[in-house]
């Protein structure tokens, strides 16, 4: 017997969503403001009517219930899972209005993967977009990879009432970094910022010394810090980080963006001095391995194509497309072209398992998530122990995440339940993509890159692309983002309310017979 | 005289005796025509460097037979056999083409047409040459190339194209790289031959008050909705 939203429970989900859309207001803002500096005006007024349909359609979903209760967990959960697709149709206005999409599914889907932080993007022009559209992308990427919720937290815009737990668990994140969710979304907050800030000061002096103007290298400075740390993707420049044509920026993005993927509960554990919790980490330890290993695979899968001169080369540029993949950030030093045509089958697919993998839990990054491949890995051993040693002994299995724990049962169905999703989705997106005609391999990788929010393009991702395809692609972000199981039990949830019971369908039959 | 500035000499020496050629064959056989004929080529040669060509690979020769009429054949202009095939092939192809180019263009000669955008940009350590992006004017596209130039040619830019400013038209001769071995491995065009096919501009956005007006209405609903909620909210504590 599922539970089934009523009247009531909708109300409330409109309140609190009706509330998150009037706080995006702050969203478009920014642009806004950022357009009046730069004299944009047509953007300007654009972002002026994303602004007030924000209010208006907030406002307007609150006053269905003006006073809501406190949010149990079943609307915590519809909450956040519809959360990223309103924000994304309100914040897709302003875009669709602009010269740069063909189609409101265009915008829609550009909405969503930056909010997601996915990094894929079918804006056309790009490199004639006004600081201000730019600006509103990057903005979307530092919410996103935030987490709506988490934002929303830190500012204590759900009050008292709201179930904070259920909502930040809802949001994809199973880690307290401090005992109270509030405290530790801001901790998260403040992390990004100070990370954020460290990031741009030495990318805009690069890029200052490559030759761009100062307000231009300041303004690239930022949105390549904040899509690096939120391992987002976007880029101002169609050509993405080979824009730069600089090795040292590319060093420090890879920085950030492999700080952008560590859980941010480690993050207090080493300003607390604890260092040794850091690097006795199952996920710090195998990321480690699992990135050294995909880094020396394809440095010798890549080394049988005539693409670099030397072996240092050879070795940064590999460091770089690993990192960027295996954090699910999307820059690319290699252009779509060059996925398709020089790298090998091999090389392609190294690219596509490191992205279906991701990153940790609790950080900016997507994919399957190293937590869950240790876990997985550790139930092997369990499983095997359990098959060497005598039926009557005990096997324990420990592990380190945040201090020793003790594998058990309901964690590892947790993360085989969500490897499974996540393999399902893969496949389903890459089956779309043969179905629309595609390469099986090339279908494959962009699924791939859709369902991790890793946003590493082959080409199939662009202005053109087919409705059905993008509308797949749009799904797979959005799942994705939420771990499968917010979206799949607020779906779930949406069916079985409004399909009419069984008992009350045959009680309305035979009261006519009556 | 650097090797580089030969080629860049004799690159131009050779456009504009392909532009020449039919002015002057034109002029000889038919002196009336003098003036307009000796226009015309100049003006074919401007015009086929202007445009955004799709077209696939075509011979050197070609682009003398574009540029001018042909007239009447003189039967003094015979072939000589002995005279070797030349297989130094220019490429006439569009970004969009080299954006999805495989091995068929790689190390070839290309001409390509496009708006220069972004920035100009120096590799720390190499002060004598720069980078520059050009995109292909499509709607629909996102197609760029970037060229690899001297510092020289790109001062011949005037105008770095992006929001409320249409980039130099640039057309770019050189030889394309799918994977470069001097610059890691990047897709590029390495510049011999710079011709600025025109100049870029503004593009004027006047300040419209008009265009703000749904805004400021929407924001105006959107604060009374707010104040209503409140006012509902305070009467039902």
């Amino acid at each position: 017997m599922w539970p089934r939203f009523t009247l009531t429970d909708a109300r409330t989900i409109a309140h609190y969503l009706g509330l998150l859309i009037v706080c995006f207001a702050v969203a478009p803002a920014i642009p806004f403001v950022t357009a009046l500096v730069f004299q944009e005006w047509e953007p300007a007024s654009r972002y002026l009517l994303c602004v007030g349909v924000c209010l208006v359609v907030g406002t307007g979903l609150r006053l269905l219930m003006p006073t809501a209760p406190r949010l149990n967990r079943q609307q915590a959960m519809a909450v956040t899972g519809l959360a990223w697709i309103a924000l994304a149709f309100v914040g897709s206005i302003p875009l669709v209005l602009s010269d740069h999409y063909a189609t409101f599914a265009d915008a829609l889907f550009d909405c969503v993967s930056g909010l997601t932080t996915t990094g894929a993007t079918v804006a056309t022009d790009l490199d004639h977009m006004s600081v201000a559209d730019n600006m509103f992308r990057f903005v979307m990427h530092f919410a996103g990879g935030m987490g709506l919720i988490v934002v929303a937290l830190s500012l204590g815009l759900f009050g008292r009432r709201a179930g904070d737990a259920s909502l930040y668990a809802s949001e994809g994140r199973s880690e307290h970094v401090v005992p109270n969710v509030v405290e530790t979304t801001r901790f998260i907050s403040k992390i990004a910022v100070i990370i954020i800030a460290v990031t741009f000061v030495p990318v805009c002096l690069l890029l200052c010394a490559t030759g761009l103007e100062p307000v231009r290298a300041a303004l690239h400075g930022l949105w390549l810090s904040i899509s690096a740390f939120m391992t987002g993707g976007f880029s101002p420049m169609s050509t993405s980080v080979m824009y730069y044509h600089s090795g040292a920026v590319e060093i420090v993005l890879m920085v950030a963006m492999l700080l952008g993927t560590i859980n941010f509960a480690l993050y207090l554990e080493v300003r607390r001095g604890r260092t040794d919790h850091f690097f006795q980490d199952l996920e710090v330890r195998t990321g480690a391995i699992w990135l050294l290993a995909m880094i020396a695979i394809l440095t010798a899968t890549l080394s049988s194509a005539p693409l670099f001169s030397n072996l240092p080369e050879m070795l940064r540029n590999c460091a770089f497309m690993v990192v960027s993949a295996a954090t699910t950030t999307g820059f690319q030093t290699v252009s779509a072209n060059q996925l398709t045509t020089v790298f090998s089958s091999g090389a392609f697919l190294v690219l596509a398992i490191v992205m279906a993998v991701g990153g940790s839990a609790g950080s900016t990054s997507g994919g399957i998530k190293f937590h869950r491949v240790g876990i997985i890995w550790k139930s092997i051993v369990s499983t095997i122990k359990s098959a060497l040693f005598p039926p009557t002994a005990r096997v324990v299995v420990e592990y380190h995440h945040i201090g020793r724990r003790r594998l058990r049962p309901d964690v590892s169905r947790e993360a085989l339940t969500v490897f499974t999703l996540y393999v399902i989705t893969y496949v389903i997106g890459a089956l779309a993509g043969i179905a629309y005609g595609y390469e099986a391999t090339t279908s494959l990788f962009e699924s791939v890159a859709m369902a991790s929010n890793g946003g590493i393009t082959a080409g199939i991702s662009g202005p053109g692309m087919p409705l059905g395809l993008e509308m797949v692609y749009l799904l797979q972000m959005w799942a994705g983002r939420l771990e499968f199981v917010t979206l799949m039990a607020l779906i779930v949830e949406v069916v079985v309310s409004v399909t009419p019971d069984a008992d009350d369908v045959r009680k309305l039959l035979n009261r006519g017979k009556s | 005289m650097s090797g580089r500035m030969m080629r860049l000499v004799f690159a131009l020496v050779l456009v504009l005796a392909f532009a020449c050629a039919p002015a002057a064959w034109a002029v000889e056989g038919d002196g009336g025509q003098a003036g307009a004929d000796a226009a015309a080529p100049a003006e074919g040669a401007a015009n086929s460097e202007r445009a955004v060509s799709g077209e696939t690979a075509e011979g050197a020769g070609e682009g003398a037979g574009e540029a001018g009429q042909a007239s009447e054949v003189d039967p003094t202009n015979a072939v000589d056999p002995q005279l070797l095939p030349d297989s130094s092939f220019i490429y006439d192809t569009s970004i969009v083409d080299l954006a999805h180019a495989d091995s068929y263009f790689d190390n070839q000669t290309v001409r390509v047409t496009g708006e220069v955008v972004g920035d100009r940009r120096a590799t720390i350590g190499d002060g004598e040459n720069c980078w520059i992006t050009l995109t292909e004017p499509t709607f629909g596209e996102n197609s760029t190339v970037e060229v690899y130039m001297s510092n020289e040619q790109a001062s011949r830019i005037d105008t770095y194209g992006a929001y409320g400013r249409v980039g130099t038209i640039l057309s770019v001769q050189g030889t394309f790289h799918l994977v470069c071995p001097e610059h890691e491995g990047e897709s590029d065009v390495h510049a011999e031959s710079v011709t600025v096919s025109a100049r870029g501009h503004a593009v004027e956005s006047d300040f419209d008050s008009q265009s703000f007006l749904p805004g400021i209405a929407c924001v105006g609903v959107g604060v009374l909705m707010m104040v209503i909620l409140g006012i509902l909210r305070e009467r039902g504590r």
